[in-house]
């Protein structure tokens, strides 16, 4: 099925038209409050297209997703509070710096078999914010660093570049599956031994995706910081900011690319909606995400297909 | 200085054996990580106190029924998330050990919420059983802490004598070690998982009332306590429960160093750091088995 070009094209076509279709949301009398959710949506509709290239396809379940994310964002936020560089160039390093803390974490940590894997990047995430903690004066602590720039003022501008990100993240890493690098790595996510007797390296395999989803991750991150005007611990380096990107890739649908965009948009626009019920709207997401695994592991976006093809 | 540093260390060291031998043996017996274990201890001590406090119940009463809480959510989680995972999704290994991860972390979201629902996200601690101080080396200690280090020893002491002289105890050995044997020689291997598991919210129930007692707890800190759990016992290496006493100690001590040393607010950090070295170096932990 692969290798089949139409099965390619399609989804591609449906990307592009579907973002097209969503860029003209901000002309067509879409509030700015409510386009200010869907922004945050997007932006974490590519935190969880980037868990899940590890998750879905290499098999490993990163709970440090805000080690890489936090990286990117406090990275792009020192350099600009410090004066250092324009918000695009801060923006950049984010992205580097992530996939060099990505790498330092990954490298070692993906010889650990089984859980440690996952335990290793938990606590990486709690290493990371103590030392935020601990180094308050420079990082301003649970506070966070305020940004003085702005990459644009605009809410339909910071949508769009919100959007293009999204996008640009769902065609690279929906590519990026269905090359042979790709189908390798889900042979490897789904049976490791079968395929290092194929005389695959593993380590190399994942340590690559690591770094990928890293990049994405620190991109995001740091763009998300100068839409925000500041980074702090509990927005991008947090345990539980992890849970929320883990649930937005479940309900959306695992190994799918672009399921994990409908599982972020659905958290983002669910939690507007429950925000009356107080502290029971989390307990009520994350009830959905546990249903959703239970009883639809391909997700939302398998419930689509399951539709569209009665077996 | 030192002396206090040892003595602090001692006192905190055996809650946490305490708090992670439940962790370890389910990891032995049923290959689960439970993340869930952290918010498991926060619920029996947040159940323990509102009983105590707003209750006005009688101490011993108010800990038994924590104690309880820890085992009626122990069984819920086999009941709910265990084993509907592991019935309705025919998942092969590798996928079921990440998916047991997912689901226990969603399951503890859910009790999280819901305990602070209840109760409101706010620190909060037992009142001490017994009043008053005793002097160990001139170290000035609550009785009370005393109290709960010798019961948290107790505790594991008659667990190991139940698992290694007792029929029902070796039946769950039995289980550890080969399921499929064990399924041969008739014994029902669901039950033993309720055992198991009733065991485990019992040992968790118990830690989570004393470390209510000594450190508090709340409900989102549950994700931190499960955090510590979890070094302890890959630092003594997976489903070994001797290793884990050890680690529980050495834990104990960095941690109770570091918040003498340097500052209490970075009392975690040296142990999770040591964890991260350990298993780069001995990824097996120090005694566990490959």
């Amino acid at each position: 099925m692969a290798g089949n070009t139409f099965s390619i094209r399609r989804p591609l076509i449906g990307l592009a038209i579907v973002s097209l279709a969503t860029a003209v949301l901000p002309y067509v009398g879409l509030q700015e409050y409510s386009l200010s959710i869907l922004t945050l949506g997007l932006f974490f509709a590519v935190y969880a297209m980037s868990w899940d290239l590890l998750f879905g396809y290499a098999g490993e379940a990163n709970f440090g997703a805000t080690f890489l994310i936090g990286t990117g964002a406090y990275t792009a936020a020192l350099m600009s509070s410090n004066g250092v560089a324009t918000p695009l160039i801060c923006v950049a390093a984010g992205a580097a710096g992530a996939v060099v803390a990505g790498a330092v974490l990954a490298f070692p940590a993906l010889r650990l078999r089984g859980p440690y894997f996952g335990l290793v990047t938990l606590v990486a995430v709690l290493i990371m914010r103590q030392l935020i903690i601990l180094f308050s004066d420079k990082t301003g602590g649970e506070i966070g660093v305020a940004v003085p720039d702005v990459i644009a003022i605009e809410a339909a501008t910071n949508f769009h570049i919100a959007l293009g990100l999204a996008a640009v993240t769902a065609l690279v890493l929906y590519l990026l599956v269905k090359s042979p690098f790709g189908l390798i790595l889900e042979a490897i996510g789904q049976d490791s031994v079968n395929a290092q007797v194929l005389g695959f390296n593993i380590v190399k395999y994942k340590l690559t995706a690591f770094c990928i989803s890293a990049f994405f991750s620190g991109l995001a991150g740091g763009l998300m910081t100068f839409y925000l005007g500041t980074a702090s611990t509990n927005v991008f380096v947090d345990a539980s900011v992890g849970v929320q990107i883990i649930i937005a890739a479940i309900v959306g649908g695992r190994r799918t690319v672009f399921g994990p965009i409908l599982g972020a948009l659905f958290m983002a626009i669910a939690s507007e909606y429950l925000r009356p019920l107080g502290s029971l709207s989390e307990l009520a997401v994350a009830l959905i995400a546990l249903i959703v695994l239970f009883f639809l592991p391909g997700g939302l976006l398998g419930l689509v297909r399951l539709a569209r093809r009665p077996s | 200085m030192l002396i206090q540093v040892i003595v602090s260390g001692l006192l905190i060291s055996a809650i946490y054996a305490l708090a992670t031998t439940g962790f370890t043996l389910l990891y032995g017996v049923s290959g689960i990580l439970n993340l869930a274990h952290g918010t498991t201890l926060a619920a029996s001590g947040i159940a323990t106190w509102y009983l105590m406090g707003t209750a006005q119940l009688n101490p011993l009463l108010a800990i038994a029924l924590g104690t309880l809480t820890g085992v009626a959510i122990g069984l819920l989680t086999f009941v709910l998330i265990i084993r509907p995972l592991r019935t309705l999704m025919k998942l092969s290994v590798a996928d079921e050990h990440v998916f047991m991860l997912v689901a226990t972390l969603l399951w503890t979201i859910i009790l999280q919420e819901a305990l602070s629902y209840l109760f409101g996200d706010v620190p909060v601690s037992v009142p001490q059983l017994v009043p008053g101080i005793v002097e160990i080396f001139g170290v000035r200690t609550p009785i009370s802490s005393v109290l709960v280090a010798g019961l948290s020893w107790c505790v594991i002491a008659a667990l190991w004598f139940y698992v290694s002289k007792t029929r029902s105890g070796q039946t769950i050995l039995a289980a550890s070690i080969n399921p499929k044997g064990l399924t041969l020689c008739g014994v029902n291997l669901n039950a033993v998982h309720i055992v198991v598991w009733a065991i485990y919210g019992g040992l968790a129930g118990l830690a989570g009332v004393l470390v209510a007692m000594i450190l508090g707890v709340s409900p989102s800190g549950g994700l931190e306590l499960t955090a510590t759990a979890f070094s302890i016992v890959v630092l003594g290496g997976l489903g070994s429960v001797g290793g884990t006493l050890i680690a529980a100690n050495l834990i104990g001590f960095i941690e109770t160093g570091t918040a003498y040393l340097i500052s209490p607010s970075v009392r975690t950090l040296p142990a999770l750091i040591i964890l991260i070295i350990v298993l780069y170096v001995r990824p097996q932990g120090l005694f566990g088995r490959r």
